[in-house]
């Protein structure tokens, strides 16, 4: 799950220093701006980078701006996403801004810390552009960070000793709030040499929600529906619905129908085991979410049973009565009796190319 | 021979009498694999199905039964504990199948094993090991395989059993196929199970299925140009919208490792036929093998032969 900056902070903030900050919607816009003190940076909250290019960062001095900013603000589209919420923080004094992020590096299994002397700049084109600026190391979770560690990844001795406590402090975040990424960019040193995180990006391990249930606050609806139900779902600009179980095989079931000149509308994965209900509460949720031209069901039973998802089928039909073409692709596991359910009231059959085809004949 | 599994294979079964579990185990048994023994904790002293004992640790199953393989269907947060626990007891390939392991858990686990070289890991997230015909550990669908020449690596547990029932339905059996799990920390990636087959004498083709994300497609292309055998990869995800990444700080460190236009370009320098659709990989593996394979009258016969040829070996936990 990818936080906003203000969720993000809020985290950060019990550990290492951020900018003092209140949150701004819509609704208590008016009754807010008498209380903010100025000046003050209003900063839209929406989860795609390149806001500060897109004119989402706003600097207020005077506070007759306010409102027009805000207005402005609110008013906003940052690559499709609509901006909801404003965080407005203090201005502080900079002296220098650094970039630092600890994520985790899959090929080798283990998290790395990045960190460059240029910061609040777009790192992903100094990258390409200046690649030695950026130093890397790499750590072991079982050994955590050492200051040897530390002194490869920042070459200046100042700044080091400077850095030395934070990085050790955000490194401990990382791995107490089961994070995937952490990225403070820029990273701050004030003229009063503290370091503070004027900025924060954040990817938390939707898996260690258990541990963490401070996260749960942060969920979106949609979010906490597909959590709740146990599936995992992504929209997609098509319009026939796609439910399948393992995310590799409803890839494959989306290239298909894509390659059979089809638009998909949905990734839509049941997870493993679903029983009926869940695969029930999957169908309602995908067709509430858009208008489909038609589903195209593809089950491999393995830990999941094919019989589940076909009861799942008959009582969603039962109670929500659906005028859509349906194709169905049961195997593996307890297929033979999930197709006996089904047989005579949906179109089956019985491969996948098969199935893309159908579908895309019916949805025209 | 096979890879992984033999006829001598004891299976142990953690969290037997969980509804996963003790439903796989029992589709296990009737494989038929030997399941020889099931942990869960205070169930220990009594028996899953009046026939295979329950213990109350691993180290107590493999002390009474020699349990030398263990196949997780623990819940989530005890996954962790559940692995560590199988190391310890010494067994030797460890089989988990529980999804929804966090990242840090695992993150940890992965150091640890780096230095235990004599134990393998397959997963998390995955839905185990088959050589058909012999042995089953984990959770796929039997009647989709049969025995055969045609090993199946892949990170897609519903996409393995589709790639294997087509081949099965077409006379093409597999030697033995390797669910090694989608998660980003995995035990045992495609690279280690490609040196499996490349010195397995049954396998006569390898079948890779890979997925968008990571980078283990990618690495495994260098194993692969010394590889006397064929390797034919399927990547799916090529329609999927790109993935998300991990903010700028992904975006500097990986660029554009991981995409399926990467993969795909790693496994054609590497020699590797990449398949277009699934329908593709069937095709291929026809041409590889003979037609003759595919006839319904050498299907028997084939599969005789390949259960005469496993019923011979023994290689029990070496790898």
């Amino acid at each position: 799950m990818r936080l906003f900056e203000y969720q993000a902070k809020s985290i950060l903030g019990q550990f290492v220093n951020v900018p003092k900050g209140v949150l701004v919607d819509k609704e208590n816009m008016n009754q807010m701006i008498p209380k903010l003190s100025l000046p003050c940076v209003l900063k839209a909250q929406v989860k795609v980078g390149g806001r500060g290019k897109a004119g989402g960062v706003l600097k207020v001095k005077d506070s007759k701006d306010l409102k027009s900013n805000f207005e402005k603000l609110f008013s906003m589209e940052i690559k499709g996403e609509k901006v909801e919420k404003v965080l407005v923080e203090e201005l502080i004094d900079i002296e220098r801004e650094l970039y630092f992020s600890v994520i985790f590096y899959r090929p080798s299994r283990r998290f790395m810390l990045v960190f460059c002397e240029d910061g609040g700049v777009d790192i992903e084109q100094l990258a390409e552009t200046k690649p030695d600026a950026i130093t890397k190391v790499k750590v072991d979770p079982i050994i955590g960070i050492k200051d040897f560690m530390l002194r490869n990844l920042i070459k200046d001795f100042e700044l080091y000793s400077v850095l030395n406590k934070f990085v050790k402090e955000a490194y401990k975040i990382f791995v107490e709030k089961d994070l995937v990424m952490l990225e403070i960019n820029p990273l701050v040193i004030t003229k009063n040499k503290e370091v503070v995180c004027a900025d924060a990006k954040v990817e938390f391990d939707d898996n260690a929600m258990y541990k963490h249930p401070e996260f749960e606050a942060f969920l979106e609806k949609s979010e906490i529906e597909a959590k709740k139900l146990g599936f995992s779902y992504v929209s997609l600009d098509g319009d026939i619905g796609i439910l399948g179980n393992g995310a590799g095989l409803v890839l494959a079931t989306i290239d298909s129908v894509t390659r059979a000149g089809g638009k998909c509308a949905n990734f839509l994965d049941i997870g493993g085991g679903a029983k009926s209900e869940r695969v029930k509460s999957a169908l309602k949720f995908l067709v509430e979410q858009k208008k489909l031209k038609g589903i195209l069901i593809n089950v491999f039973g393995g830990i999941t049973r094919a019989d589940e998802v076909a009861k799942g089928l008959l009582e969603f039909e039962e109670e929500y009565k659906l005028n859509l073409p349906v194709v169905v692709r049961l195997s593996g596991t307890k297929a033979d009796e999930g197709l006996e359910l089904l047989h005579g009231k949906y179109e089956i059959v019985s491969s996948l190319r098969d199935g893309a085809k159908k579908i895309v004949d019916l949805a025209k | 021979m096979s890879i992984l599994l033999d006829k001598r294979s004891k299976i142990l079964v953690q969290g037997i009498t969980g509804r996963e579990g003790s439903f796989h185990a029992e589709q296990m048994l009737n494989y038929p694999s030997r399941v020889v023994a099931g942990v869960t904790p205070k169930k220990g002293g009594t028996l899953f199905l009046d026939k295979v004992p329950i213990y109350n640790s691993v180290e107590e199953a493999v002390n009474e039964t020699g349990a030398n393989v263990s196949v997780i269907f623990v819940p989530p947060f005890a996954c962790q504990d559940a692995i560590f626990e199988a190391i310890f007891a010494k067994i030797k390939l460890i089989i988990c199948i529980t999804e929804g392991v966090s990242l840090h858990d695992m993150a940890d686990v992965y150091s640890f094993l780096k230095t235990k070289k004599d134990v393998r890991l397959i997963g998390p997230n995955c839905p185990g090991i088959i050589t058909p015909g012999v042995c089953k550990a984990g959770i796929m669908p039997a009647n989709a395989f049969m025995p055969g020449s045609v090993g199946i690596i892949s990170r897609s547990g519903t996409l393995t059993y589709e790639i294997s029932h087509m081949l099965t339905s077409n006379g093409i059996g597999q030697s033995t196929v390797v669910g090694i799990g989608g998660d980003p920390i995995i035990g045992t990636t495609f690279k280690d199970v490609l040196m499996l087959f490349e010195r397995d004498t049954q396998t006569e083709m390898v079948f890779l299925v890979g997925e968008i994300g990571g980078t283990d497609e990618e690495d495994a292309c260098d194993f692969i140009r010394e590889m006397t055998k064929p390797v034919v990869a399927f990547i799916s995800g090529a329609s999927a919208p790109e993935g998300k990444r991990m903010g700028h700080a992904g975006a500097i460190v990986y660029g554009k490792m991981g995409s399926v236009q990467s993969k795909i370009e790693a496994f054609r320098s590497a020699g590797v036929l990449v398949a277009e659709s699934i329908d593709d990989l069937l095709n291929i593996a026809k041409k590889t093998l003979g037609v003759v394979k595919t006839s319904k009258g050498s299907k028997q016969h084939l599969f005789e032969y390949y259960i005469s040829q496993i019923e011979g070996s023994d290689f029990s936990g070496r790898f």
